[in-house]
């Protein structure tokens, strides 16, 4: 019996299925919701549990208004992945055969060097102990999940601590989570492009990136693809600004090569 | 494993589970709850031969079946409040508009599904569950689980076509008859 390829991983995907199945993969857990319940659960488990924490006062219907104070009346859903529809169709398709060069961007570059301290270390995998899979975390916004609750830091904290997104795989990728999937096809997609001569088209899909994945794990790719395509349409002043900006940020990064040349 | 531990680990897998099968926003916080007070009781008879985010999909299933079944006379608005989208504050109103929209359209197209369908596509889709634990998981055949997996992608092909057609249609005054 032959089993199913997923959806996500359809030639055939249409462009709102695909948008549609990306926010649902990207939907974020309030980053206070998990305080909030730890709290309002004191109240309902017996005392021992209970006593965990010195701070469990609040009952049900308390985290309901608690959440609600919070903004929880409907979840908050997660990262932008609204797609350039120009660059919606060309993720599509990064899974065909036929276009080959870009999934071989996928398969084949470095790997990211995270820039952010302590947050971006929290996205590795979870080391032994970990009873998920261990995969990193999908949502965009994965150090508000990784902090843990005030009323949680008081407890005792286990000893190996996994993302607590970090249970929702995507595909056979299991190295990704759908969010940096999205994120690695979004800038194989603009790199693309850059190599094909559309400097333009890499400066829209730079653009929708950095709407999309403001706190990306491909930062650093993405600020490089907008200097080369600023360079390659001969906007030097403007390539020359970004680099300095992009060096000052990050002065060991793998992916200055294009800052470098913009000052040269 | 402590209850703590478990909390750590497994609260952002268990409310996003119970969202993904169709507990509505404003209830996620009651309806996890419910579910920790469960994993809370039954952890110490809990014997780790299944990965333990299995167990925790059963006991979701089992509290959004309990969620929808006293709310079943409840309907959810399926946009997102302002709310979120102040939680969104660093998104450029397009991009939150864009967001809603899919988002919105992800929710329809999920709830054109039956709760069988929804629950083997939540796992396989959206999990990344295999198939085999997909049975193990749910309990059922695997031929089972490739039929239901496969009416459910239909299912939510249909609705977001459906979804879309439905957008796309200029809304009609309708005249008073007099």
């Amino acid at each position: 019996m032959t089993p199913p390829k997923r959806l996500l991983d359809e030639l055939d995907l249409t462009d709102d299925e695909f948008r549609a199945l990306a926010a649902g993969l990207n939907m974020q857990v309030p980053p206070e919701a998990k305080t909030a319940v730890w709290k309002a659960l004191q109240s309902k488990l017996p005392p021992a549990a209970a006593a965990a924490t010195a701070t469990a006062t609040a009952t049900k219907a308390a985290a309901t208004v608690t959440a609600a104070k919070m903004g929880l009346a409907g979840v908050v859903f997660g990262t932008a992945v609204s797609l350039a529809v120009v660059g919606g169709q060309s993720l599509l398709t990064a899974h065909s055969p036929a276009t080959t060069p870009r999934t071989r961007l996928l398969t084949t570059r470095a790997p990211v060097k995270h820039d952010v301290g302590g947050s971006r270390a929290e996205s590795a995998p979870a080391t032994s102990g970990s009873a998920e899979p261990s995969t990193k975390s999908i949502a965009r916004d994965r150090t508000r999940e990784t902090a843990p609750p005030e009323s949680v830091k008081q407890a005792p904290q286990p000893a190996v601590r996994s993302p607590s997104i970090a249970s929702f795989p995507l595909t056979a990728d299991s190295e990704l989570n759908a969010s940096s999937v999205l994120e690695r096809r979004r800038v194989a997609d603009a790199r693309a492009r850059l190599l094909a001569g559309d400097a333009r088209g890499t400066l829209v899909a730079v653009d929708a990136l950095r709407r999309d994945f403001p706190r990306g794990l491909l930062d650093e790719e993405r600020d490089e693809l907008n200097i080369e395509a600023l360079l390659a349409l001969g906007e030097l002043d403007t390539a020359r600004g970004l680099a300095v900006q992009f060096l000052a940020r990050y002065p060991a990064s793998a992916h200055a090569g294009a800052a470098k040349r913009a000052l040269k | 494993m402590t209850f703590e531990e478990v909390y750590q680990r497994h609260f952002a897998y268990v409310w996003r589970t119970l969202r993904y099968l169709g507990v509505r926003a404003a209830d996620l916080p009651d309806v996890t709850q419910d579910v920790f007070v469960t994993v809370h009781r039954q952890l110490p008879e809990y014997e780790p031969r299944a990965k333990i985010t299995t167990w925790l999909f059963r006991l979701c299933m089992t509290a959004a079946h309990n969620h929808r079944r006293l709310a079943r006379f409840r309907r959810e608005s399926l946009e997102p409040t302002n709310l979120e989208a102040r939680a969104d504050a660093p998104l450029n109103p397009t991009a939150r508009l864009e967001r809603d929209e899919d988002l919105a359209l992800f929710n329809t197209a999920l709830d054109a599904l039956d709760p069988d369908q929804r629950a083997a596509f939540v796992l396989f889709e959206l999990a990344g569950i295999s198939g085999p634990d997909l049975a193990e998981t749910l309990e059922i055949p695997l031929g089972t689980v490739h039929s239901r997996l496969r009416l459910a992608r239909e299912a939510f092909r249909r609705a977001v076509l459906r979804e879309r057609a439905r957008r796309d249609t200029p809304v009609l005054r309708v005249r008073r008859s007099r």
